[in-house]
């Protein structure tokens, strides 16, 4: 019974045996579970190993550090945050090596770039741009020519380009003009043709109906002849010497009429298809030149309009070369090396000088920046790690 | 430098180093250290189950104690300074899950027994029931949940009260009873199923026997 009792309330006395053993019952608590532990031997038992437990537990108190656990002053002291700790494991050296070679590579890349972009020393510039002077004729002429400064060198150059480009431009619309025109003059040939063919056709059928209508009347005239031929044979019985002369004349005027019907019907037919064929004919050779003319005048004006919205870039050349550079040239274009060049005295100036672009773009300089930074980073971390 | 002498210090109670302290005697917070390392060192020791790092432990929660002396309110400050001490075994714990290196049986194997400390006064039968009831006492230890882990030896190796250990865990005193009879059940538990819960009883008869009797020189005198 007791038993019993205990399994059924066994968790809920095995709690407060623990809080018996620690002391944390009340007065009354305190009461009831020694009454039930005086009832309950199983209980008794639970708490006699909970009490070795807790008694083999209280020992670990004894334990103690094999040495002092007193601060000093450098236990103490105020933490400085450092952004880079001393590696605790030695990395391989060449990792290392690597690792910073190509840091200070990077670092140098991008000043060499900003130096170049913000042109302090212009050398890189200059270096670039300096003319080559291949005089044949009139070399004392050049040598006595004032060597040109690096910024006009560089203004020169950007002038040269500008207009190069303009010119490339004005060819491009040319000849896309001229191409417009070609296609224009083709489609007008082309619908030409088809008209003329058109007319020949009405032409044909117009002959067909002719030759038609020109049969049905010969057989109608020959079917009146015979009926007069019958009436006349009627007459002659009564009278043959004027049938047969009637007859006679008959015969004679259905001959000349039927003569006259074939070369009627000759004519007829022949002059109108001539005609037509030569109207085409003249019809396609006056739409040729016509054609020819507007595509011309169409082509002369995009070539003009081209050529002053040049001259207008050409003139906002010196302001902004590299603006135009962009919009007309090609990346590769872009991208040459500067080359100028004195030409000989009343040629042509063909030289361009461009722009080193590899590293003025700001972003590109700022990239390069930014990567030397992270790669710095990097290594800082990986150390700290 | 405290105007005080060491032994003027050791009279102080708790709240009043813990003022001293705060206001940069580090005499007088080393004091504290003296007073309470053995108990964190236990504590540490409990959790971490290795020599070395239950130092460490201990140390870096001395050196937590002495910079966050401004949230002390006073009222118990062993309570206070082991609550740090769990916190910072916590953490230990969990960053040993995050890289896991040698097991606590390799390290108990290669420290020995880590809870028997220098005793002079001890027999070598009591010490060397001891360290075996410790072995095993650890081991048993080990199995439990992290959070009835601490709370035991809050409990039974620092003696704590509950409101004490509520208050060190940040918890009510119905949890902390709950954790305490849960541990106590399945360490219980444990060692039945290994059958060193009755030689631990017969060990606890012994050593209350060989504590009680005589010494064995005197005994010759």
């Amino acid at each position: 019974m007791t038993r019993w009792r205990f399994r059924r309330r066994g968790p809920a006395l095995r709690g407060d045996a623990s809080a018996f053993l620690d002391d944390e019952l009340t007065a009354q608590e305190r009461a009831d579970f020694e009454s039930a532990l005086g009832r309950s031997a199983e209980l008794r038992e639970y708490v006699d190993d909970i009490r070795v437990i807790r008694s083999q537990l209280g020992t670990l108190r004894e334990a103690g550090p094999s040495r002092s656990l007193e601060l000093t002053g450098a236990d103490i002291a105020p933490q400085v945050p450092r952004l880079i700790a001393a590696p605790r494991d030695s990395a391989p050296i060449r990792l290392r090596v690597a690792a910073l070679g190509a840091a200070a590579a990077i670092a140098a890349l991008a000043a060499v770039g900003l130096w170049d972009a913000l042109n302090l020393g212009g050398a890189v510039v200059v270096e670039h741009s300096v003319p080559t002077v291949a005089v044949t004729e009139s070399a004392t002429a050049v040598e006595s020519e004032p060597e040109p400064t690096a910024v006009e060198v560089v203004a020169q150059a950007a002038e040269q380009q500008a207009q190069e480009e303009a010119e490339e431009a004005v060819e491009w619309e040319a000849a896309e003009t001229q191409e417009e025109a070609a296609t224009v003059a083709a489609a007008a040939e082309e619908e030409a043709e088809e008209q003329a063919m058109a007319q020949e056709e009405s032409a044909a059928e117009e002959d067909a109906a002719y030759e038609d209508a020109m049969e049905a009347e010969q057989a109608q005239q020959a079917s009146w002849a015979a009926q007069e031929q019958q009436s006349a044979a009627a007459e002659a019985e009564m009278d043959p010497g004027r049938q047969a002369i009637t007859a006679r004349e008959r015969s004679t005027a259905s001959d000349d009429l039927a003569q006259e019907t074939s070369a009627s019907a000759d004519q007829a037919s022949a002059p109108p298809a001539q005609q037509v064929v030569e109207q085409a004919a003249q019809e396609q050779a006056l739409s040729e030149p016509q054609a020819e003319t507007a595509v011309e005048e169409e082509a002369q004006a995009a070539a003009q309009q081209v050529v002053e919205q040049a001259v207008a870039a050409t003139e906002q050349a010196g302001a902004a070369p590299q603006v135009a550079a962009v919009e007309q040239s090609e990346p590769e274009e872009a991208t040459a090396r500067p080359e100028v060049r004195v030409r000989q005295a009343g040629e042509r100036p063909e030289a361009v000088a461009t722009y080193e672009r590899d590293w003025e773009t700001p972003a590109q300089i700022a990239l390069a920046v930014i990567a030397g930074a992270v790669l710095v980073l990097l290594a800082a971390l990986r150390r700290r790690a | 430098m405290s105007d005080l002498s060491d032994g003027a210090l050791e009279q102080l109670g708790d709240d009043a180093l813990a003022e001293r302290a705060r206001g940069g005697e580090l005499d007088a917070f080393n004091v504290l250290v003296r007073r309470y390392q053995r108990r964190v060192f236990g504590l540490c020791l409990g959790m971490l189950r290795s020599p070395a790092a239950a130092e460490d432990a201990a140390q870096d929660a001395m050196i937590a104690a002495w910079r966050g002396l401004d949230g002390y309110r006073g009222g118990n400050f062993a309570a206070w300074l082991l609550r740090i001490a769990g916190n910072g075994c916590r953490d230990e714990l969990r960053r040993r899950k995050r890289r896991p290196s040698a097991s606590l049986d390799e390290l108990i194997e290669a420290h020995g027994d880590a809870w028997s400390p220098p005793d002079e006064a001890r027999t070598p039968e009591l010490a060397a029931l001891d360290s075996e009831s410790r072995r095993v006492l650890s081991a048993a230890l080990d199995r439990l949940p992290e959070e009835q882990r601490l709370t035991v030896l809050f409990c039974d190796a620092q003696g704590l009260s509950y409101r004490e250990i509520a208050d060190a865990m940040g918890t009510s005193i119905g949890t902390v009873k709950s954790r305490l009879n849960r541990g106590r059940a399945r360490m219980r538990q444990l060692l039945l199923e290994s059958g060193e819960l009755t030689r631990a009883r017969e060990r606890q008869v012994l050593r209350e026997r060989i504590a009680a009797a005589p010494p064995r020189g005197g005994t010759r005198e």
